[in-house]
């Protein structure tokens, strides 16, 4: 007998703000994150825009340790979470209270890391020959640390060991690492761990960045990111016909998974149930998503049946939406496949082109995007979206944003790779 | 109804061993002359060494993909193209099999790997301009880089291949990663979710792998890794039963120590004191893991006051990683076959002190 799942507590530290409040302000205000980047010089590079998260992080977390801030201080990831943990630190806390170790965990996403060449650089001296033994040689002298926290080149569980140890969470300490949609698959498997009753209580989310030197031009090189430095909140059109790639990105967020019965016990009000989840593969080609979406139809499918949701109940739908070639078409004929008649009436909206694409984190940040949309009666359009991709067969979101009930609301994400995940929420 | 959860396939590619009877022979002969020594610096070693893939070629798309395509992965890939064939699995069912997946993928995992990053490092510094530096960067950048380290490249590669298209996910990234894997396929069947699920790892060693865990280790003079891969097809004792198989052994228990690792001081924590109990009924335990020479040495001393007979990977592949656990019991299948044992403990303990346990009887 699965157990019913409740999201507690969610809030995200974005492009389009730190906390839920500012996010949701910006997206009322259609604000556009997509910005000439600061984090480094961008001279000679073939486009220089990305959706960066411009306020500063560090008065979230500066009381930290000196290991920790040393380890923030290279790895943007890693100071993601320092920053969205400190965001929700009291309510955490709160949150945890009494509860048994043993019966909380955490799944955390996060995304393929890349040295910060650009940090690394002032620690070198300017006179030497670069050899490969000599960069062994240097990165050993520079990779020091104390106690499980290295200076650069920390393992992937540095961001959900460090709120593990924080919230003594001792059930699991679990990383995923599906790309794109590592921070959804998180929240799936929470639901799953709290549904089966294995847990009372699941830290979710995840932390990723892709706007650093290395990271950023391997993106552009494999041809995925927008190529407009013209314009650069024009950039992102995700469904537009004319769209040609998407925006990097940067994101991390936290959302508290809860069963029902620790709901009861502790008396606490849960703001949106997990219904259900959706979860497949494309096995077709690590390159490219299958063209003709299946692994897509069956994740949307397969998050319909598992939550007992016809396509007909659904309000809305925050789309993956990257904005590139190949994901939009394959995307919309999936939802075409799925949602037949009630495609037209289901509105839909991707919110890539104002916060751009994070990667690991890109679920978590959209997650908590739908949850701030459905308990605020609100419908985000997609701001750059003027020569949709269909005639009508989806109703797309497009000009101005909506006031609408939304009492079923999906998120999905698609990663590289063909990992396809599909999350359905309820309000309550 | 819960289910019982039985082995009923396993393969496993490490140093030397392209098949998993290349592996028993390997421990028949406790033969670790193939561990080829790789400097990193004057005074540390790697014995990090690629796996030998059957048939590469078969498995890649293009030879773009094939150049990029990283060693444990495609091992993955080889690992559970054949243990499925070996299955003899109708195809029809294959696309519903869940899948996951350990991963030890980080940043650029070998030696000769390290040659772009050192020459967009050089770029950097030898530039006078902040455009020429970055033109520089751009160009020892390599074009398939994001996919080099795309951090799924496992599971997506093997679902590629093999056609797994199920539920799925990849645990990163040490060797308690191997036992979330495991214990998400075990709980898939065991709740009845699934007949069947595919659970294995994928281990890159390398220089990352090194720079990343060594502050935390013993400073011994020498790092051991293996590059390695190992899976198991697991299925339900109904599902078993219809295709009138013999299971290799069966899954009868799991245990996480359920520490939280303090991550400011490195602690001395006894080995497996979590476990003490376990000895009574299982006279065999097998440990994965380790890395250094001091550090499997304790944890063997303190194993063997537990358990009557303790062996371990170490001495002839060093730490296995995100792939420890199925490595270890592609080593019980072996002694349950040879020895007859009624249990066997597989024990893990990772970089950070996490401890698990899975106990396996014999079928």
């Amino acid at each position: 007998m699965h157990k019913k799942v409740y999201i507690l507590d969610y809030d995200l530290v974005s492009p389009l703000g730190t906390g839920k409040n500012e996010v949701l302000k910006n997206l009322k205000n259609n604000f556009n994150s997509s910005h000439k980047i600061t984090n480094f010089n961008t001279q000679g590079l073939p486009i220089d825009y990305a959706a960066e998260i411009s306020s500063p992080l560090e008065s979230l977390y500066h009381h930290e340790d000196e290991n920790i801030l040393s380890a923030a201080g290279f790895d943007r990831k890693f100071e993601l979470t320092l920053a969205s943990y400190y965001l929700m630190e009291e309510r955490l806390k709160l949150l945890m209270e009494d509860v048994d170790p043993q019966r909380a965990g955490i799944l955390f996403g996060m995304g393929a890391d890349t040295p910060p060449i650009e940090k690394m650089e002032a620690l070198l001296k300017s006179d030497i020959t670069i050899s490969e033994e000599y960069l062994i040689s240097f990165l050993n002298k520079i990779n020091t640390g104390k106690g499980f926290i290295n200076r650069i080149f920390n393992p992937f569980n540095l961001s959900s060991l460090y709120i593990a140890s924080k919230l003594q969470l001792g059930a699991f300490q679990k990383t995923i690492l599906t790309a794109c949609t590592a921070s959804t698959q998180a929240i799936a498997l929470g639901y799953d761990s709290i549904a089966r009753g294995e847990t009372d209580l699941v830290i979710t989310g995840g932390s990723d960045s892709i706007i650093n030197l290395l990271a950023y031009i391997s993106f552009y090189k494999l041809g995925v990111l927008a190529s407009n430095s013209d314009e650069p909140d024009r950039a992102c059109k995700p469904f537009d016909i004319t769209r040609n790639g998407t925006l990097a990105g940067e994101a991390s967020g936290i959302c508290v998974l809860a069963g029902e019965d620790f709901i009861i016990k502790k008396k606490l009000n849960p703001l949106i149930e997990v219904m259900g989840y959706g979860n497949t593969l494309d096995a077709y080609n690590i390159t490219a998503p299958h063209p003709e979406g299946i692994g897509m139809k069956r994740a949307f499918s397969m998050a319909l049946k598992n939550s007992g949701i016809h396509p007909s109940a659904v309000d809305y739908i925050n789309l993956h939406g990257t904005g590139t070639r190949s994901n939009d078409s394959v995307e919309i004929n999936a939802i075409k496949h799925t949602f037949g008649e009630y495609a037209k009436k289901i509105p839909m909206s991707s919110t890539k082109d104002r916060h751009g694409h994070a990667i690991a984190s890109a679920g978590i940040q959209e997650l908590a995007i739908l949850c701030l949309c459905m308990e605020n009666n609100f419908v985000p359009c997609c701001i750059n979206l003027r020569k949709p991709v269909t005639n009508g067969e989806v109703d797309l979101v497009i000009d101005a944003n909506k006031t609408q009930n939304i009492t079923i609301g999906i998120t999905c994400n698609f990663s590289f790779g063909g990992v396809n995940t599909v999350i359905v929420l309820k309000n309550i | 109804m819960p289910q019982r959860v039985f082995i009923s396939a396993c393969n496993s590619k490490c140093p030397g061993a392209s098949t998993l009877d290349d592996f028993y022979s390997i421990l028949e002969k406790g033969d670790a002359s193939f561990l080829l020594p790789v400097p990193v610096d004057s005074e540390t070693l790697l014995l990090g060494t690629k796996i030998k893939p059957t048939a590469s070629t078969e498995f890649s798309p293009s030879k773009s993909n094939e150049k990029v395509m990283r060693t444990e992965v495609i091992g993955a890939t080889e690992c559970v193209c054949e243990m499925l064939k070996s299955a003899e699995l109708p195809e029809s069912i294959i696309p519903d099999i869940p899948l996951y997946i350990s991963s030890g993928v980080c940043f650029e995992r070998q030696v000769n790997d390290m040659d772009w990053f050192s020459k967009a490092l050089y770029a950097s510094l030898s530039s006078k301009t902040n455009e020429e530096k970055n033109k520089k960067i751009y160009h020892a950048i390599p074009p398939l880089l994001a996919l080099r380290t795309l951090t799924n490249s496992a599971e997506s590669f093997v679902a590629q291949h093999s056609k797994l298209a199920g539920n799925n996910t990849t645990f990163g990234i040490t060797s308690q990663s191997a036992y979330f894997a495991l214990k998400e396929g075990y709980d898939a069947v065991h709740l009845g979710e699934y007949d069947m699920a595919v659970a294995g790892g994928a281990n890159g060693g390398g220089i990352s792998s090194y720079f990343m865990f060594k502050n935390f280790m013993p400073a011994d003079s020498v790092w051991k890794e293996s590059t390695c891969a190992s899976f198991l097809l697991l299925e339900s004792e109904e599902s078993v039963k219809k295709r009138r198989i013999n299971p290799l052994c069966e899954i009868t228990g799991f245990k996480f120590s359920g520490d939280v690792p303090d991550l400011a001081n490195n602690k001395n924590i006894v080995p497996f004191i979590h476990f003490t109990e376990y000895g009574k009924d299982a006279e065999v335990c097998i440990l994965g893991s380790s890395f250094r020479e001091s550090e499997y040495l304790d944890e063997k001393k303190c194993a063997e006051s537990i358990w009557k007979e303790v062996y371990s990977l170490y001495p002839l592949f060093g730490g296995c990683g995100s792939a420890g656990v199925f490595m270890s019991i592609a080593v019980a299948i072996y002694f349950f076959k040879k020895n007859g044992h009624r249990f066997i403990d597989c024990a893990e303990r990772d970089v950070f002190k996490r401890e698990s346990l899975v106990r396996l009887k014999n079928a």
